[in-house]
């Protein structure tokens, strides 16, 4: 790494590290409350595109692996009195399980997967609104005596939350720039861009599609689990929602940049203050405007689609502003 | 030494036969020129035996090991390497990334890879359009990096599928000097084309392909010479 | 539990209905997908277009939606035309992620536009007629959801006429078959996809003016209307105009005929799952090609 990137990288590292207590000694709630949707979705968005823009198979599904790592937290805590510290990565686990268990899906190509994936989110909202513990209602994190916050992760605000969701980002950012940089990282490409070719050259696509599936859900489980601790309440409603959790990194990964490293986490820096401060602002304070914040989503998507289809990043990119990779 | 053989392959598309009791073989160390009209199903031939299409009846076997219905994933680290007659190339990757995602099979280190990659590239000249994207390549450089991707998986049999398409004669030449070096260092090839002028100057011996049925197989001179041959092309070999 | 024939047959009755609403958004969903190779994930959402231009009309004009219905209809044709040309022509030489993305983003924009724009209210389509009903013997049947049957099939008929008597119905046709020969023959393919496209949200806007003539509208209908679409083209067999059709008559059927046996939740549950088991065993469908 070149000294220009590492400065940079250690004045933004220095940056999210300081920012949250900054936020909670000047009594920022919302900006507080805003960086840790930044950071959440980063990692629902970064494993979104390792199976997405890596691996070329757009999933319109992720929120199902959402709800499972978030349902797993929960109930691991409110019934079995575990630790959300392992709660989130057995979520993640779970997740993961389901994931696989979804694979027979790849046996279908492009659109008819992603249509297929947006089904399995209604099939699992379903499910859960019929079978799971809470049904329809959901379920409640309680209140718990101060002694017992560090056990069961309740906090007030979302201070301390960003650290628990940086921390994860950063697992998550060192394994998959770890898997990107050697074969895995090609092969999944080369499954993207002609999977005929890659199978000439021994890739075996099935596989390394599932490869790519357990590291995206997994994620996106422990995603999951760490909206359980912040939020306190999970239904099938919250955690299985097509739009906020399924396709919202998308946009963010696609605004990013979907064929770059770095893309779903600046989508997300970028997207996410744009989608809160239309949401917080106009829509909260004037119900009758309800659904700018979703349309304003639709005109980013739209533009990106049309006219800057490799995002931000690619854009950069494209310009000799930034290397590849 | 037999490298390759074709047993009594036919393949079927519904009532179409693509193929029909094609036998064939390749020997260590020769170049094979497959030839025939359009249509005779040359390509289709090269699909059965790299795994992508099954054969109805029929075997193909490789090395001494039946390799009949593999899936081409499964048969090119076996050390079979083809070209696709319609270029292939991971457009929104980088040539160099291109060769190297072939070269992760034999080379699984990174450096290593790379370098076996950057090699490659050379052979064919393409080195100095390393960081290009590949979908930016016009047809001919996207050709000779099919050619690069196949070098570096190392391959015993190399096969290529209408490699010399679009090439003018003194690309040509140098095309024909590049793989007649390559055959000596090893490699046995199985050659698809059209540009006469191309295979001949290559080839020892050639099979003809017309309708799916193999219809001369020889010595080129003596083939070329064939009046069923001269027939099956009806204007004569161009 | 005791079921009478007399739910049973208002139970056919009502799936048939609401089979004709679905089976005319399937219809214009075949079209587009037929002729451009396009999923149009927008298309409910100009079903929910079309039913508050209608509504629209009704509450400023006076107008009754089903007179404004041709006019409505060229609205929702001149605006799918309009979005064809600048949102899917570009990208029908890309990759299908975009146009995934780009449809999806039209959803977006025309779903959540017309909730800004109208506010997040469901509406009533009050025409004199709505409460209306006819009997036949022991049986009544809502007149609104007979006129809108009755429209729904008028519809698929002249769209059956179009296609085969007309040279444009034609040359779309040709167009969806082969586009090379197409274009060889000298049919203006860019002219076609326009054509499909209009045409394709235009009869599904007409399904909605239809329903809002006894549903109530909201402007986030698209989402429950969106997959039961895909689901009646899958079942007829993408490709098949009529397949479509006839597939959200089916769907319809089963909706409201297992309605009486079992919980809504199950049911749409089951009908996603043969969904998914469609598109892997048998993503022909029926009549597909």
């Amino acid at each position: 790494m070149r000294l220009r990137e590492l400065i940079l990288a250690s004045i933004i590292i220095a940056l999210l590290l300081i920012l949250p207590i900054l936020f909670m000694v000047l009594d920022l709630g919302f900006a507080a409350a805003a960086l840790f949707l930044c950071v959440l979705y980063s990692i629902m968005s970064m494993a979104w595109n390792f199976l997405g823009g890596y691996a070329g198979q757009v999933s319109f599904g992720h929120a199902v692996f959402f709800g499972v790592g978030a349902y797993t937290t929960m109930v691991l805590l409110l019934y079995y009195e575990v630790t959300p510290w392992i709660g989130i990565p057995i979520g993640g686990l779970l997740a993961a399980l389901t994931g696989l268990g979804l694979s027979f899906l790849f046996r279908l190509k492009s659109h008819w997967f992603s249509l297929s994936t947006l089904a399995t989110v209604t099939i699992f909202l379903l499910l859960f609104q019929e079978f799971a513990p809470g049904r329809a209602a959901g379920l409640q994190v309680p209140i718990v005596p101060r002694e017992k916050e560090f056990y069961y992760l309740r906090y007030a605000g979302a201070y301390y939350y960003i650290y628990l969701a940086l921390a994860y980002l950063a697992v998550e950012l060192l394994l998959m720039r770890y898997l990107v940089k050697r074969d895995i990282g090609y092969y999944l490409q080369a499954i993207r861009e002609d999977e005929e070719t890659a199978m000439s050259l021994g890739i075996n696509p099935f596989k390394y599609k599932v490869l790519a599936m357990l590291v995206s859900s997994f994620f996106m489980g422990v995603a999951g689990g760490i909206y359980t601790v912040r939020f306190r309440f999970v239904d099938p409603y919250c955690v299985f929602d097509i739009l906020l959790i399924s396709i919202y990194p998308v946009i963010a990964s696609l605004l990013g940049g979907m064929y770059t490293f770095w893309g779903p986490v600046i989508g997300s820096f970028v997207f996410v203050p744009i989608f809160e401060y239309v949401r917080s602002n106009i829509v909260t304070a004037f119900p009758r405007y309800y659904g700018l914040h979703f349309l304003v989503a639709g005109i980013i998507l739209f533009f990106i689609s049309l006219r800057v289809p490799r995002g931000i990043v690619g854009w950069l990119e494209s310009k000799g502003y930034i290397r590849r990779g | 030494m037999r490298v390759l053989r074709v047993d009594n392959v036919t393949k079927r598309f519904g009532g179409l036969v693509a193929l029909r009791n094609v036998t064939m073989e390749v020997n260590e160390g020769e170049i094979l020129g497959l030839i025939g009209p359009n249509g005779a199903g040359k390509t289709t031939l090269l699909n059965v035996i790299t795994g992508y299409l099954k054969p109805e009846e029929g075997k193909v076997i490789y090395m001494g090991k039946d390799i009949t219905g593999l899936p081409p994933y499964k048969i090119t680290p076996l050390g079979i390497a083809r070209t696709f007659q319609i270029v292939k190339p991971l457009s929104n990757m980088t040539v160099l990334e291109n060769v190297l995602t072939g070269a992760f099979m034999k080379h699984k280190r990174l450096e290593e890879a790379l370098e076996k990659s950057k090699t490659a590239l050379d052979i064919v000249g393409l080195s100095d359009k390393s960081d290009l994207l590949a979908g930016s390549l016009n047809v001919v450089e996207k050709k000779r990096l099919e050619l690069a991707r196949a070098l570096v998986l190392e391959p015993k049999l190399l096969l290529l599928d209408e490699v010399a398409a679009g090439l003018n004669p003194v690309e040509i030449e140098g095309m024909i000097s590049l793989l007649k070096k390559l055959n000596s260092e090893g490699i046995t090839m199985v050659v698809i084309e059209h540009v006469m002028k191309f295979i001949m100057g290559l080839v020892d011996r050639l099979v003809v392909l017309h309708y799916g049925e193999k219809i001369a197989d020889g010595p080129k001179e003596e083939v070329s010479n064939d009046p069923k041959v001269i027939e099956a092309y009806l204007g004569g070999i161009e | 539990m005791v079921i009478e024939l007399g739910s049973i047959i208002g139970a056919f009755v009502s799936g048939l209905v609401i089979g004709s609403i679905y089976a005319l958004v399937s219809l214009g969903l075949a079209i587009i997908w037929g002729v451009m190779n396009v999923i149009n994930f927008a298309q409910a959402d100009f079903m929910a277009l079309g039913a508050f231009i209608g509504f629209l009309l009704l509450e400023s004009l006076g107008i009754d939606p089903l007179i404004s219905l041709i006019l409505i209809f060229g609205i929702v044709f001149s605006i799918g035309v309009l979005t064809q040309r600048v949102a899917i022509e570009p990208i029908l030489k890309a990759p299908v992620l975009s146009q995934i993305t780009t449809t999806f983003a039209i959803l977006l924009i025309i779903r959540y536009g017309l909730e800004v724009f109208m506010g997040p209210y469901t509406r009533v389509v009050e025409v004199p007629y709505r409460d209306l009903f006819i009997r036949f013997g022991s049986i009544s049947v809502s007149v609104p959801q007979l006129i809108s049957l009755a429209v729904s099939l008028i519809v698929a008929f002249l769209l059956y006429l179009f296609m085969s008597r007309t040279f444009l119905g034609a040359a779309l046709k040709a167009t969806a078959q082969d586009m090379l020969a197409a274009q060889l023959h000298g049919i203006d393919i860019k002219y076609m996809y326009r054509l499909a496209f209009g045409l394709g949200v235009g009869i599904s806007a007409i399904g909605g003016v239809l329903l809002s003539l006894f549903y109530p509208i909201y402007p986030e209908m698209g989402a429950f209307f969106c997959m039961i679409a895909f689901i009646s083209v899958v079942l007829g067999g993408f490709g098949s105009i009529f397949g479509a059709y006839l597939g959200g008559i089916i769907i319809g059927l089963v909706e409201t005929i297992s309605a009486l046996f079992i919980s809504p939740s199950l049911k749409t549950l089951a009908a996603f799952v043969v969904f998914i088991l469609i598109l892997l065993f048998r993503p022909k469908g029926m009549f597909g090609r």
